[in-house]
């Protein structure tokens, strides 16, 4: 099961993923972001290179 | 007063600024070619957050690609195209009417930077953007830390 989770406030927008193997998250993702804004953080943490979960902070 | 401000927020999905114009209760005025502000630049601002200081030529203020009105406000919030690229920006008269007006447009849409509106647009944004991936059960929740959750699954 793939799962999308974003979060919305003033300062921020935070794309979190999960079930998505490697570099896929990043294309299910890349749209997303470039229609949400300029990405300020983009952190790969070490799932990025299995299944896992990843965090993408979005700016507004 | 003419404090005309630029809101830092890239506009590109006009029908996603439209529901979030429906989720704060305000009216999206689509074509409308105007929006009311003060009429006349004095160049008595000299914020960061004035449109003059963010590639918007005083002479245009006034003038918009589409409109914002805020029920039982008189001035307006314009929809504007972006001086630096694609898409569309928010501008409006921050002061008029001693303060008054300008107030009430922030105290509906999230103060000085339209934080609601931004926050809503964003929200708007990503929902449609999961549902047209197939994301299935997508929902909007706001949490109890006050941000908004859109969230979507699919295999």
């Amino acid at each position: 099961m793939k799962t999308i989770e974003v979060l919305i406030d003033d300062e921020t927008t935070v794309v979190k993923t999960s079930g998505f193997t490697g570099a896929e998250c990043t294309k299910a993702t890349a749209a997303l972001e470039k229609a949400l804004g300029k990405t300020s953080t983009d952190t790969k943490t070490p799932e990025y290179y299995k299944v896992g979960n990843q965090t993408q902070k979005v700016g507004q | 007063m003419s404090h005309v401000a630029n809101v830092e927020v890239e506009i590109n999905d006009l029908a996603s600024l439209k529901v979030a114009c429906h989720q704060l209760g305000v009216e999206f005025r689509e074509g409308q070619k105007s929006y009311e502000w003060y009429g006349e630049f004095l160049n008595d601002w000299n914020s960061k957050n004035a449109a003059v200081n963010n590639g918007y030529d005083s002479s245009t203020f006034g003038t918009c690609e589409h409109a914002i009105h805020i029920p039982g406000v008189n001035y307006e919030v314009g929809v504007v195209k972006n001086p630096n690229g694609t898409g569309y920006r928010l501008q409006y008269d921050s002061w008029g009417g001693g303060g008054s007006e300008g107030k009430a447009i922030q105290n509906k849409l999230g103060g000085m930077h339209l934080s609601k509106m931004k926050t809503e647009y964003s929200a708007a944004v990503a929902t449609k953007f999961l549902q047209r991936q197939g994301y299935r059960g997508v929902v909007r929740r706001v949490l109890a830390n006050g941000k908004i959750q859109i969230k979507g699954s699919k295999f």
